[in-house]
């Protein structure tokens, strides 16, 4: 038999035992394979797959966090401004020695200082130390820091470390002993080695801080971060923006994709807010309404300012917290009374009631038409503070010196129904959208449910109506707008959905505007709100406070003036109120202090803010007196 | 020079050529992506670091020129005084 067949013979004989082992083994290795990825993947893997675990671990995720949106003022000077300050962070147990002298230098402290601070956490093995924070991006001190991080070779410090070392064993020793015929003993020996090292345990570390650059000026309009005031808080979710989110995925069935990060959530940085206020009209109402406020013992005061078309150039409130301050929260100084306080505005409503009367044709306003004052009308008696200039006095007089049985006299030949529809038309009783978290829409109480004696205290500003500062200064707006008023508007960009709406008749505005420049003159109620070289207008009021329900029996009261200049083609009306002022000098007799009215607190911030605000306008026309 | 290979060849070298080309250009592709994800994230810490600094020159600047400050130096430093009458003067 040849070879050839030999082999063919034996190769038929075990073919299919071979193959058939060989395919045994296979199929068990599968078996195998399959079983061990079932069991790696779900059985052994606990509560979290394995396969899980293997995707989070390839996966990285990323959160960009959004910038907070800048506050604004009209012309684009910054009320609040997110900003970002580092702090130094030391780990006192790696900083080395021989570095402290040159950080002491970079931190602008003394050595001998930074080593006793550094000896002090280092006893105790405390690894966390801010040694400076709130530092500005401008700060040499971070300059500083980051040039001894980056220091060149040659530039770095020698540090030299002492190391234990083992001793050397003798050869022989060494088989002796693990032949356990002797026994050695391991000992060591202090070896220093000293090299250039970079400095260790020195991090700068981010923080965001929410400046606000103007103080307590703006505090309670803007509020603060984190507390339930102000723009800030009303405006939040324009601010805040959207953090994003980005997935890495390290797949390797997707290169492609590999640095085109997956986009979970968009970044959307937070937008700025511009608001219509200007900050230096503001500064001059906040200034002034502070030194009213300490000059009276008042217990607060808040003020607005007007332009002619509606915007709100200022809302000052005091007493105000500085916001930057974080150690000091009261939510009683951050609370824009302004918006907030619902009160009666007492006499300011009377120059509505009169020009109410002149558009129904029920007065004349002229030097020659008297009105009689001689009779009690209701509960406003006649007496002889009422009479004391005369028994019939003038439109001009009435509103001169503030006159309630006068006001109640005209008032009486008006309807019930002409007064409530033009009072809703002013804006008394609805909102003003200006912050609706924190604004008061007042009250107006529906006609039908007056009675005689509320319709004549409306008159003069008591009665069925509460109202507050922005509402009263906003219904003074008719004197601007040839007796139409505009809605009120704090953010400069956005559209006002309410429509400008015609309450009186311009010539009848214009005659009662010039009747209020007699209050803010020499003979009026007003004396002290007028203003060397300019025409003012304006009215006083004064109310009594309401306490638990009931008007205060310590005569507590609320004085209040709201004014507007120039009388011709208003520019700025403004409107002051202060609560409970307690030291006020009367013209008549400076000795009696507890007398506090409008005309002699209220108007006075009136005077202070606007001199300086109308010194600064060029646009405004300055009259010498000669 | 080719003319003797049949066209199936010719189509399947070509592919064949594409197919490297193409993996080639991938591992192109993908490193110009990386290296234009990090000059991204290398533009967007120095336009973030820009903007912080910009934030803080303008936050600087308001305070600086908020009244408090000038009337302050004005009236301590400068001794700016408001006048007491205003009369105009006819020359």
């Amino acid at each position: 038999m040849s070879i050839k067949r030999l082999l063919r013979t034996f190769k038929v004989q075990n073919y299919w035992q071979r193959q058939g082992l060989i395919k045994y083994i296979f199929v068990f290795l599968f078996l195998g394979f399959a079983f061990r990825i079932v069991s790696v993947n779900q059985l052994d893997a606990g509560k979290v797959s394995l396969q899980e675990k293997g995707v989070k671990q390839t996966i990285n995720k990323l959160t960009e966090t959004a910038r907070r949106g800048d506050i604004l003022d009209r012309n684009g000077e910054v009320l609040a401004s997110s900003l970002i300050l580092k702090k130094v962070n030391l780990d006192p147990t790696k900083v080395q020695l021989e570095y402290i002298p040159k950080l002491a230098t970079a931190l602008n402290m003394s050595n001998k200082k930074l080593s006793k601070i550094l000896a002090k956490k280092r006893k105790i093995g405390s690894r966390y130390l801010i040694i400076k924070k709130n530092l500005m991006l401008t700060d040499p001190i971070i300059s500083n820091i980051v040039k001894l991080q980056k220091e060149k070779i040659k530039d770095r410090t020698k540090v030299c470390r002492i190391k234990k070392k083992k001793d050397k064993v003798e050869l022989l020793d060494r088989a002796l002993s693990f032949l356990k015929v002797k026994e050695i003993k391991i000992t060591y020996s202090n070896i220093k080695s000293c090299q250039k090292e970079k400095i260790d345990g020195l991090v700068l570390q981010e923080d965001t801080y929410r400046s606000y650059p103007k103080g307590a000026s703006l505090a309670p309009l803007i509020g603060r971060t984190h507390r339930d005031s102000g723009i800030e808080t009303e405006f939040d979710h324009v601010l805040a923006g959207q953090d994003g989110k980005k997935q890495l995925k390290y797949n390797q069935n997707s290169q492609g994709s590999y640095f085109v990060p997956e986009i979970i959530s968009t970044l959307k940085h937070g937008q700025d807010i511009k608001l219509t206020i200007d900050s230096k009209i503001q500064y001059h109402a906040y200034t002034a309404l502070e030194k009213s406020v300490k000059k009276h013992a008042a217990d607060s005061g808040s003020a607005i300012i007007l332009a002619a078309n509606g915007e709100v150039l200022a809302m000052a409130n005091y007493p105000a917290d500085d916001p930057n301050d974080r150690s000091v929260y009261n939510a009683e100084n951050y609370r824009n009374r302004v918006l907030s306080d619902k009160v009666e505005p007492g006499s300011t409503m009377k120059p509505f009631t009169m020009v109410l009367a002149l558009d129904q044709n029920k007065i004349t306003a002229t030097a020659d038409e008297l009105i009689d004052v001689s009779k009690s009308i209701g509960h406003i008696k006649s007496d002889t503070k009422a009479r004391r200039h005369g028994n019939a006095i003038t439109i001009k007089k009435i509103l001169e010196k503030s006159h309630n049985l006068g006001t109640v006299n005209v008032s009486e030949r008006l309807d019930k129904e002409d007064m409530y529809s033009t009072w809703s038309k002013l804006g008394f009783g609805r909102p003003l959208g200006l912050i609706p978290g924190i604004e008061t829409s007042g009250s107006l109480r529906h006609f039908d449910s007056w009675g005689l004696a509320d319709k004549r205290t409306l008159s003069f500003g008591h009665g069925p109506m509460e109202t507050n500062l922005a509402q009263l200064a906003r219904a003074y707006l008719v004197f601007a707008n040839k007796g139409s008023i505009p809605p009120l508007k704090l953010l400069k960009e956005a559209n006002t959905i309410e429509d400008t709406v015609q309450v009186f008749n311009p010539k009848s505005v214009d005659k009662i505007a010039q009747l209020l420049d007699s209050v803010a003159s020499n003979k009026g109620s007003g004396y002290r709100a007028q203003i060397k070289g300019y025409h003012v207008a304006g009215k006083t009021g004064t109310a009594e406070m309401v306490v638990n329900g009931a008007y205060s029996k310590k005569g507590a009261k609320r004085t209040f003036f709201t004014g507007f200049v120039p009388v011709q083609n208003p520019q700025y009306i403004m409107a002051i109120r202060l609560d409970y002022p307690k030291k006020c000098y009367t013209s008549w007799n400076p000795n009696i202090r507890n007398k506090c009215e409008g005309s002699n607190s209220a108007a006075m911030v009136f005077k202070e803010a606007m001199s300086n605000i109308l010194t600064n306008d060029k646009s405004i026309k300055f009259i010498a007196s000669k | 020079m080719l003319s003797h290979l049949s066209i199936k060849t010719k189509i399947n070298a070509m592919l064949g050529i594409s197919v490297v080309i193409l993996s080639m250009y991938t591992i192109v592709w993908n490193f110009d992506m990386r290296t234009l994800y990090l000059k991204q994230d290398r533009v967007e810490v120095e336009y973030n670091k820009t903007m912080a600094l910009n934030k803080q020159l303008l936050t600087e600047h308001s305070k600086k020129i908020s009244g408090e400050a000038i009337k302050n130096k004005a009236i301590n430093t400068l001794k700016m005084m408001p006048p007491r009458s205003i009369e105009q003067i006819l020359l």
